[in-house]
Formats: structure tokens, sequence, C-alpha cells
């Protein structure tokens, strides 16, 4: 005869449990080694940024030496101070690396306003050298070979600056179109200049160079602005990277906190792919701030949006790992005192070598088989999570008699178990609800004296 | 089993040998059931390596040494749990368990080390430190139990271990009672009880306990429980047919337990014991009932309070018993009066030696040994209980008794109310005795009983004395007639007490009770003169003489004693110098001490006050000289004798009686002397069983005194009629009573002459019982002349010259004419009456003279309705 019941078990400790893995949730930090790996990665990172930049910049100065003597000594002025501003930047972002912190923000932003203020003043500069030449311009007039030259040459210089940041510049990233709109003026000038209306293709000519010069500038600032998102940016998911593997394997710590020696939490194992899943996710992520091609935009987005999300997603596998390890532990403990309580009141002692988790896997339902030696009778005990990550666990009882038939003395055997598991969950907290029946059709071969092979599965 | 359990355990050793009250042939029987119970049940046990036991690890011992491989307990509290290891092993599969890891540092461990999770053997869930499930301890640690088994799996369990036929198994319920009464799978139990009765794997055994003193009890309990069929059948089964195995009774502990206990209590509490006094005192205390448990208790309150075990400090809980020097044997020889018993005594110890003797050299006598019970046939304060309890003792220095103890009962010890009861109180009452003594004082009651269950209390007496021939002596007391009369009641208690084994305890004669009487007086503080003591002496001998049946002997001479010292107290205070005087005998008392007999002539002179008793007057005469001539002599009273008062009515028979009362008191015969007079009304009964009473209860208010039994005769009158036979039924139990009474009653007789010889003739013990015959003749003319004369002088009446001629002829003729109705001096008052109511007429008509006239005699006499004699009037 068999009978079966299930006990779900609402118990107070799968809530400590649960929130001691929750505990998880912050991840684990070794900040001086953290602070050095995202360090060293960001520095490369930076460098590599700024040698592109320190390149370029040597490119322009080679362009700008082509220009004439009236726009080179300016040019190279707005030059050294963009070199200037640059390396402040790559100094002050190599020396913050692996610490994005407000103080560095701010620092950044007024050396950024200072760079502006100069640059700004060097424009003005460059207004006023304008107005001192349209003097010229007036002078010249009436030397209309001078004018030429005059005209030609300002063409020339805007033609070099053109070409410049046509080939230098990341112009279409940052001011699509302009450049283009400014090389026609510039061939609108030409065209005055092949017409001899010299004052006129001077002052066109003029306009578009300084134009070009702004653009210049407007477009160097602008790279500066974006490497520094791409370095925060970078850095913010390297420390989501760095996190991740330093948090791949947790010391395991007990429902009050102590630390189990010898026992780690392999959060990639317990977490079931999720680990894998948010390091695929932060490597991509990682990739998209890397690209050049990345905006501004993009960048700060990914600094200020994908990488805590990253970080809480991994938090959260960690925590959910964790839980998972000890809701496993806690399944075969239940499965210990469930199988103590039984050899306690009813004499029914575990059979050790037939209890296994499911398919071998300390992630499912544990099974414990339990003999009564003298009469043959058994007791397969289920134990699992009511559902995945549930706080509530379920205890599946099925009863094998080979000794009696009679159902008053199956229930009251039946009644006995149950009895016992209540009051001796009482003082650990388990609070066994009212057990529920499951009907069972007997088994043909469940005849006194015969092990009743049928009723071997469990519910 | 890991080896650090493996540890714990003792290596498993020869079990030391148990104790004698739990052989362990008690449970090798090939029944299904041992049933333990007695006394015994529950106390503590010293084995023989001097280690005191509970009854548990007593029974685990037993079991063991009876060569049960696999021994189970079971309580209501704990239904499954073992004593040893071994046991625990042979019962429980192999699971390994983590030992507890309490004052360990690391996280707690699973209990079963065969589990593992990913955090290996880790308990994360809070639990107590649990026991490990029925893990026993060593077999003398407390138990190891498994903590709440359920009732059902209890049961299963246990039935499934005695099933098994792999280990030799006994499951022993040390609390038998409870267990069965309040078990929660009862109907399992119920079932496997009635399965293993009938059905039983041989060799495996259920050992019950049960807290009673007797199987008759068991049996009452289970009868009364109901649930158990089985088991009551078996028990039942048992009750009615001892010499079957499968019931143990558990009994006190012996001398030998007891010395052990002591031994036990010196080496590890370090009592110290008196050496000289340690066999004395354990003898004696083997001789109480009571268990081992309350014996060490005693030894360590003896030990707390520092003292020594020794005689002294034993009397509390033992008596005299402990601190006497002497052997039973002397302490008999030194009882007074006691010389035949002696006698009687050294004979049965010769006896019993000569038995031992043949045994030692292997030719035990065949047949029966000769019965060891006795009767003890005597008065009260006879020491029939003083050497009963000797009995017990010699018996137990004769190696016949283990404990030799004396357990007193009387009938309404044994006998219950209510059918059924009395078997069970009896045989309650002799498990007590059991190996001792048990001395039933006035047994007849058991046999007096006309429809009480006295015959249920003897039968059961009888059986127990055939089945516990070799632990019980049984001695049965009381009045030797009586005790004649139990013997006869039935044919088994002839047989179990032989003739042989009547032993009668006579009355101690007076010069004992004396000596018995100034040892009690000196005990109690008292100092007494030569001449009190002499007073007392003749008192003593006063008492002795007028002893009745029922004399208490040694008792009374304590009331005498007592009440002596109660007058002393009051007189002398504080002085308890102050010897003894005669003022503090009490008066009741002083009555006993003989007065010189007055001169007769001077006690008989209230007899001239009356006319015609000079027949009367001369027989008491005499018996008044007779008396001053042994006082004279010196050679003492003698019994009052019962007298015949032989005459017609009216002859001054009552009166005379009435004499004779004060006459008696006065001659010191009788201490009261008052008269009771009956006659056949007030002693014959109407009703079978009414007579015996009645008379009975006449002489008790006649005590001390006289009872006068007037027309005697009428007593066996009676012949046919439905009341047939009552009067001689009277006359029997009024023989008896003047038996029994000797010295402190006389009856007497009165009636006709003639009547009087046929109520002598009816019965042989009358006339040896009446030896003086006084005649009242009927009275002379003159006599009855001068009886008027008086009556009329009495009245202030005077005769008038020829008034007391006429009147004596009227009353000759009236005797002449009716011989047998005259009333001699009733009808003279009869006839003075008649004349004064003629007087009467002539006092209307102006005589006022005091005289009465001739003319005042009536011309006839109506006599009074004194009844014929016999119904045969005209015979005289």
């Amino acid at each position: 005869m068999s009978g079966r019941k299930t006990i779900q078990v609402d118990e107070a400790q799968w809530r400590r449990v649960q929130r001691r893995a929750r505990q998880l949730q912050g991840l684990q930090r070794d900040v001086p080694r953290l602070l050095d790996d995202v360090r060293a990665q960001t520095r490369a990172d930076v460098d590599r940024a700024f040698a592109s930049v320190d390149a370029r910049q040597r490119r322009q100065d080679e362009a700008v030496r082509q220009l004439s003597d009236r726009t080179r000594h300016i040019e190279a002025e707005t030059g050294r101070r963009l070199r200037e501003q640059a390396e402040r930047l790559h100094q002050e972002l190599h020396e913050t690396a692996g610490r994005i912190e407000e103080q560095t923000r701010q620092r950044l932003d007024g050396l950024r306003r200072e760079a502006e203020r100069a640059l700004a003043a060097e424009r003005a500069e460059r207004r006023a050298e304008t107005a001192r030449l349209a003097q010229e311009i007036d002078a010249v007039k009436a030397d209309r070979a001078r004018a030429e030259e005059t005209a030609q040459t300002w063409l020339a210089d805007a033609r070099t600056m053109a070409g410049l940041i046509e080939r230098e510049l990341p112009h279409e990233r940052y001011a699509p179109g302009r450049l283009d709109r400014l090389v026609q003026r510039l061939a609108t000038a030409g065209q005055n200049a092949a017409e001899h209306r010299f004052d006129a293709a001077l002052a066109l000519g003029q306009e578009t160079f300084h134009e070009l010069s702004d653009l210049r500038v407007d477009i160097e600032q602008r790279e500066l602005a974006r490497c520094l998102a791409r370095k925060e940016a970078v850095e913010a998911l390297v420390q989501v990277e760095a996190l991740a593997e330093e948090n791949r394997r947790r010391p395991v710590v007990d429902t009050d906190g102590t630390p189990v020696t010898g026992y780690s939490l392999d959060v990639a194992h317990w977490s079931g792919g999720e680990y894998d899943q948010v390091r695929q996710d932060t490597a991509a992520a990682l990739t998209r701030a890397r690209d050049p091609q990345t905006g501004t935009d993009a960048l700060l987005a990914l600094r200020d949006e994908e990488a805590p999300a990253l970080e809480r997603r991994l938090g959260e596998t960690v925590e959910r790992a964790g839980l998972r390890q000890l809701t496993s532990q806690l399944r075969v403990n239940l499965a210990d005192v469930v199988a103590q309580t039984l050899a306690e009141v009813a004499f029914y002692d575990l059979v050790e070598e037939e209890c296994h988790y499911a398919g071998e896997d300390e992630r499912g339902d544990f099974h414990a088989v339990l003999r009564h030696e003298a009469t043959g009778n058994e007791i397969r005990v289920r134990i699992a999570q009511a559902h995945p990550d549930s706080d509530q666990c379920v205890i599946h009882v099925e009863t094998t008699d080979h000794d009696v038939t009679a159902e008053a003395e199956l229930r009251d055997r039946a009644d006995a178990v149950y009895q016992a598991l209540r009051q001796e969950g009482g003082p650990m907290g388990l609070e066994p609800s009212a057990p529920v029946e499951e009907t069972v059709l007997p088994a043909p071969a469940s005849v006194r004296g015969s092990r009743d092979e049928a009723a071997g599965t469990t519910t | 089993m890991n080896a650090t359990l493996a540890k714990e355990t003792p290596a498993p050793a020869a079990p030391p040998p148990g104790t004698e009250r739990l052989p362990p042939d008690a449970v090798r029987t090939g029944e299904p059931f041992t049933v333990l119970y007695g006394p015994g049940v529950g106390d503590v046990f010293v084995d023989a390596t001097g280690e005191v036991r509970t009854m548990e690890q007593a029974l685990w011992h037993m079991l063991r040494a009876a060569g049960f491989e696999r021994i189970v307990f079971s309580t209501l509290q704990d239904p499954v749990y073992f004593r040893d290891d071994a046991s625990w092993r042979r019962s429980r599969r192999p699971v390994r368990r983590t030992p507890g890891t309490d004052g360990r540092a690391g996280p707690p461990r699973m209990r079963h080390a065969g589990l593992r999770g990913p955090l290996g053997a880790t308990r994360l869930l809070r639990a107590e430190p649990a026991p490990g499930a029925g893990r026993p301890a060593a077999p003398d640690a407390g138990a190891a139990r498994a903590s709440g088994m359920a009732d059902p799996f209890g049961v299963m369990t246990l039935t499934a271990y005695l099933r098994g036929t792999g280990h030799r198994t006994a499951v022993v319920f040390p609390h038998a009672d409870e267990f069965l009464l309040h078990n929660q799978a009862s109907r399992q139990l119920a079932q496997a009880l009635a399965t293993w009765a009938c059905d039983g794997v041989e060799g495996n055994q259920w050992v019950l306990v049960f807290n009673r003193t007797s199987l008759h009890e068991v049996a009452a309990f289970l009868t009364g429980l109901g649930r158990c069929p089985g088991l009551e059948t078996f028990v039942t089964e048992r009750r009615d047919e001892p010499a079957r195995g499968g019931t143990h009774r558990v009994g006190l502990p012996g001398e030998r337990e007891l010395e052990r206990l002591v031994h036990a209590a010196r080496l590890r509490k370090g009592l110290r014991v008196a050496w000289r006094d340690l066999d004395r005192v354990v003898r004696a205390m083997a001789g109480q009932p009571e268990t081992a448990r309350v014996w060490r208790s005693r030894l360590h309150q003896l030990h707390a309070k520092g003292a020594r075990l020794d005689r002294e400090t034993v009397r509390p809980w033992l008596g005299a018993a402990a601190a006497e020097e002497r052997t039973p044997w002397e302490r008999l020889a030194a009882m007074p009066g006691t010389e035949a018993l002696v006698r009687r005594f050294e004979g049965l110890r010769a006896e019993m030696e000569t038995e031992a003797a043949l045994r030692a050299r292997g030719r035990p006598s065949e047949g029966e040994p000769p019965s060891r019970h006795l009767v003890f046939t005597g008065n009260p304060g006879t020491g029939k209980t003083t050497v009963a309890r000797l009995l017990g003792e010699m018996y137990r220095d004769a190696g016949v008794l283990t404990r030799g103890h004396c357990v007193e009962a009387g009938p309404g010890d044994l006998i219950a109310g209510f059918v059924g009861q009395t078997a069970q109180r009896t045989a309650a009452v002799i498990d007590r005795a059991l190996d001792g003594v048990l001395f039933i004082d006035e047994a007849y009651g058991l046999s007096d009983q006309r429809e009480g269950f006295g015959d249920q209390a003897i039968e059961t007496l009888l059986k127990r004395m055939e089945d516990d021939r070799d632990r019980l002596v049984v001695v049965v007391a009381g009045y030797p007639g009586k005790m004649e009369e139990f013997l006869d009641a039935n044919p088994g208690l002839r047989s179990r007490f032989p003739v042989t084994n009547v032993v009668p305890f006579p009355d101690h004669d007076p010069g004992t009770l004396h000596t018995i009487l100034m040892n009690r007086l000196a005990q109690r503080g008292m100092t007494a003169g030569a001449e009190v003591a002499e007073e007392l002496r003749q008192i003593v001998e006063n008492l002795h003489r007028t002893r009745s049946a029922t004399f208490g002997n040694v008792r009374e001479m304590r009331t005498l004693a007592d009440a002596v010292r109660s007058r002393w107290s009051v007189r002398i205070g504080p002085e308890v110098d102050e010897p003894v005087t005669g003022e503090d005998i009490p008066e009741t008392y002083r009555g006993h001490l003989p007065r010189p007999a007055p001169d007769p002539a001077e006690l008989l002179a209230g007899l001239d006050a009356y006319v015609g008793l000079a027949p009367a007057r001369a027989a008491l005469t005499a018996l008044a000289w007779r008396l001053r001539m042994r006082q004279e002599r010196g050679a003492g009273n003698f019994d009052p004798p019962h007298l015949l008062f032989t005459g017609p009515p009216g002859t001054g028979k009552t009166t005379v009686a009435r004499l004779v009362g004060a006459l008696f008191r006065s001659l010191g015969l009788l201490r009261g002397g008052h008269v009771v007079e009956v006659t056949r009304v007030d002693l014959v009964g109407e009703y079978l069983g009414q007579t015996a009473p009645k008379v009975v209860g006449a002489c008790e208010q006649a005590m001390d005194g006289v009872l006068f039994i007037d027309e005697a005769y009428s007593l066996v009158a009676d012949a046919g009629g439905s009341g047939a036979g009552f009067g001689k039924e009277a006359v029997e139990a009024l023989l008896r009573e003047m038996e029994s009474r000797r010295g402190r009653l006389v009856v007497v007789a009165a009636g006709y002459p003639a009547d009087l010889e046929r109520l002598l003739d009816s019965n042989a013990g009358l006339r040896s019982r009446f030896t003086l015959t006084v005649p009242f003749p009927a009275f002379s003319p003159e006599d009855l002349g001068e009886i008027l004369r008086r009556s009329a002088t009495a009245d202030g009446y005077v005769l008038a010259p020829g008034t007391e001629e006429r009147a004596r002829r009227l009353l000759e003729e009236t005797r002449r004419a009716r011989p047998t109705a005259f009333g001699n001096a009733r009808d003279v008052r009869r006839l003075l009456e008649a004349m004064e109511g003629l007087k009467g007429a002539r006092w209307a008509e102006g005589d006022r003279g005091p005289e009465l006239l001739p003319e005042d005699v009536p011309e006839e006499l109506e006599t009074g309705g004194v009844r014929a004699p016999s119904g045969r009037p005209g015979e005289r």
C-alpha cells in the first residue's frame, strides 16, 4: 500500500536565505585592484585616442605651414593652443583614469572653458586682423595686381584650410554639410577672382577662411569632448567587466552571514547562463564605446545608462546564483531534518545510496529514500521549490507499507508522520501546511509482503 | 558505524550477574510473554558486583544474562529505545551520523553524514541539537531515546523486531500499566499481542512490567482495561494456575541484597558501619517490608547526618528488633510462661535440622515435607503474636524462610464486601507475607461468616499455601474452641494444619501475670512497695480466677498498669520518686481485693424481715460459713455457685435472689451483685439465630451479678410447635456463658422442684453446673397468717381478733381447692387488698378505725393468674 502527501513548507529561513543572497547584489569590489585594472585599461585607451589626436594635430601643423604668412601665424597660434588643450586633457585623463569623479569632471570642464576663452580671444584677434585687411583692400583697389595677389593668397589659404579640414578632421560628424557650403563659397570667391572682381573675391575669401578656421576649432573642441566621453564610457564598462570577472566566484556566506569555508559560489554555473549573457553584453558595449564611429551622445548613454544597467544585472545575477546555491543546500538540509524526524518518530532510516538530486544536478529537486529496517516499509521524499527561485518549499511524501493493508493503520501512520514534521519543524521555523492527499490508484502489485515497485515514482 | 561512535560503546563483556529478585530463569520459560509484578517493581536492585541499578537497568542485565541479543524498551514517552549499542546496531540501518559538533569550530553539520549538498554537509537550517534517534549510551547510563516517536510506528517497529528471527529479541515495557492504558495505537497493539500469544517467534519475548503487587491485581487491571484480550487471557490463566510459567513476582530485597546495598553506601558514599552489628542489622532490615530504594534513602540519611549504621541508629525504622542481642530462641525462652512452647519449637527445629542433614547427605526424605503451618490457640494476650514474630525469625535463621518477617492480619483484612474482591484482597495480603509468616489472628472470623465471603478467603489461603509452599508459613490464631470450629469449616484446613501443629497458649497463671504487671510498672517508671505488690497480687489472682474465655492476660495487666500509672501521675505530679500506693489502684480493681467475710448472721439479717425463709437462710448461712472458713484457713476464695431455687410461686424466691446478689458481693464472690430477672421470653427467640444472642445479651447484662431465671423450666417446655428447639439452644448458649463467665456470673434458676428436675434432666451439663439447691417450701397456714399480719401492719392496719384465723382458713381452702394455682405470699397480698376493699365499704358508713375485722375477710379468694406449671394441672 502506498499513500502520497504533499506538504508545503513556508519557511522563515528561506527568507533569511533570500535576504542573505540579496546582499550578494552588493557586488564584491576589491577597490585597489579594480582601480588598477580600470586605470590601466582606461589609460591605454586614452593614450591610444590621444595618439591619433596628436598625429592629426601634427598633420594640421604641416598644413598650416603651407599657409601664407598673413594667416600662418594666427593659425599656428590656434594650432598651438589646440595642441596644448589636447595635451592637458590627455594628461588629465591619463591621471584620472580609473576614478571618474565629479571633481575631475569639473576640472575638465574648467579646462575646456579656459581653452574656449583663449580661442575666443584669438578669434577676436583674427577679426581685428581682417578689419585691418579690409583697409588694406581699400588701399589696393587701385592696385589691381596687388589686389589680385591678395585675393588669390586668401583663396589659397582658404583652400588649404578646407583641404586640411577635409583631410584631417571628422567634420561630417560634428558639422555635416558645413564644409561643403564653405567650399562652395570658396568656389564662388574663385569665380569672382577669375572674373577679376578681386574685391568681392577677397571679401568672400577672407570670410570663408575665417569660417573654416572656426570650423576647425569647433571640430577640434568637439572631438576632444568626445574623447572625454569615450574615456568615461570605456571606464564605466571596463569597471563592469572587471566587476563581473571579480564576481565570477564568490565566497559562500551562510544565513547568519558567517562565511562557509571551503566552498565558493560559481556564479556562472548557478546563474544558469545569465552571467555569461551579462559578460557578453558588457563586451559588446565596450566595443561600441571604443568604436571611433560612436558618437558622443551614444558614449554618454553608454556611460550613464548602459554601464549601470549592466552592473545592476550583474548584481542580480550573482544574487540569484547565491540564492539557488543556498536553497539547494537547504533542500538537502530539509531532507536531513525529515530523515532525522522520521528516524526518531518512526524508526525509518535514510538509504543514503538512493538519495540524490534530480539529474545529478544540484540545481534540481532532492530525492531521499527512507526505509524501516524491520518491516521494509519505505518513505520517499522529494523536496522541491514551490516554483523557481521561490521562498517556499514543497515536501512530497510517498509511503509504501508492506506489513499492513488496513486503511486505518496506514492513515494513522501518515498522520503521525505529518504531525511529527509539524512538531519537529517548529523549532527550526518550518511551518508546514496541512498535507494534501494525492490520489493514487493502488498498484496491482501492492499486496502485503510484496515490494510495491509501481509506487516508486514521486509526485 | 563510524569510528567515533564505536569508541563510545564499551567493549561487550560478559554481563554481570543480576540480582536474586530478577533471575534470568524468570524469562527462560518458552512462554510468549513474561509478566513481572510484585512489590519490588520500580525498586532499585543491587547486583552481585554491588552496583545499584534501576529496575530498567536490572531488567536489561537479566535479559542479557538470559541470552537475549537485542533488548528493546518501550514506554509511553519513548515508544522505542535501547540501552545498549549492540541492540541498536541490530535494529537500525547503518546510517552514518555526524557526531555532535557542539563546542567545535565550524558551521553546524547535517546529521546524516551521507547527505551532501553544494555546500557539503553544512547545515543552514538552524536546529536545536537533537539526540541521536534511539541511539543508546552505555547500558547503565540514562538510556537514549527517540524523541517523539509516534505510537503507531512504535507498535509497528516493536512488532517487526519481535517478528524478526535474526536476533533473539526481548521487548520490555517497564511501565506496562500506563503503556496499555494510554497508548494511542491500542488497535494495533491489541492485534499484535493477540497474534503473538498464539503465533510468536520462538525465543523472542514481550516482557511486561506491571506496577501491581499481585497477579490478581494485574488480571483485574487487564479485565478492567478490556483492550488486550490476548494478554488478559494469558494472565488470567496464570493467575488460576500459578505453576505455569510466564509470570514472575518481583519481591522485596533479601538479606544478601541489603548487605550489598549497605556496602554500596559504605564504599560509594562513605557511610560508616558498625561491623559488629552489621549482620544483625541487615537481618532485621530484611525482615521489614521495605524496598531497597527506601533503605538506600535511609542509609543516605544516616550518612548525611554523619551517623554510623548500627543497631541504635536503625532503631527508628526497625524498632527493638535490630537492637536485640538475643536470638529468637533466647527471646522465646525469656518470655514468661513459654516453657512448653519452647519445647514445642525445639521439636520443630529438630525436625528441620534432621531434614537439612538428610538433604546434605543426598537423602532427602520423600513425600511432602511436614507442614510448617501452625495453629495458635489461646486467649488474647498470651503471646501468640509475639511468638509468631519470633517464629518468622527462627524459620529464617533455620533457612526455611528467606525474610522471616511477620505480616499480621485479621479477617477484616482478608474479606471484602463485594463479590470477587475477597480473593484479590487475600492474595494481596499473602503476597506481602511471602518469604515470611502470615499471622491471621482471630482466624475463626473467616469461617464464622454465614453469608460473607470468608470461604473465598479460606479457599484462596489454602491454594496459596500449596502453591507457595516454600515461601509461606501461615499461623492462624484464636480462642481454642473457636479454632476447632475454624479447622472443621474446611477439610483442606485440617490437612494443612494437622493436629500436631496446634500449639496451645494457655492463660498465664496468676504468678506470671503478677510478674508481668510488676515489670510493666517498672518499665513505666513506677516503684511499688511490698504492700502494694501484695494487693496487686491479690487483684491479679482474683482477675485470673474470675477471668472469662476472652481474658486478655498480658493485655489486662497492661491495662491495669496503665490505669495505676494514670492515678499515680495525678497524685504525685513531678515527684516521680514517690512510690505507688494502694490509693493509686482504681476502685474498679480494688473490688477484686478480698474482704474479710462478714459474720453470716449479720449478712443474712435482711432475711429476718421475711417469714418462712428458714431453709433458704440455712443454705446461705452454710455457704457464708464455708467461705469464712476458707478465708480463715488461708485457702482463698472460690467461685460463687449457681443456684437452684425450688419452690412454688410466691415463696420469696425473687426476693432472696436479690439478697443473694448483695450477699455474694459482701462475701467478695461477685464484684457487682445486681440482679437481672429474665424469663423465657427474654432468652428464647422466635426465629432461627435470635436465641443465642439473646442469651449472650442477658448474661452480659448480668455480668458480675446475678441472672435470675424465673420459671426456668419453661425454657425447655417447647417440644413441638414453631419454636421447637430454640429453648434447647437457649440452654446450650446459657451453659456456654456460664462456663466462659465462670466466677463472674451467678445464674439462679427458679421454679417448682419437679420442673427444675426435668430441666436438669434435659441437659447433662446443667446438673453439674448448679451445685446448690435452695428450697423454698410452701408457707404453712401460720406463716401465711403471719405474712398477712405483717403486711397489714405495714399498711397501717390492725387485725382485729379473729380476723387472722378467718383469713388463714380462707387461704387454706383456696390452696386446697387450687393447689397449683395458689400463689402463697402473692395471694396473701391479694387477700389483704380484698379485705381493704371491704373495709372501704365500712369506711363509707362511718367506721373510721384502723382495724380489719373478720367480716372484712371475703368468702372466697380469687387466686392470681399464676400459670399452672407444665400445663399439667392436677399433677400436684
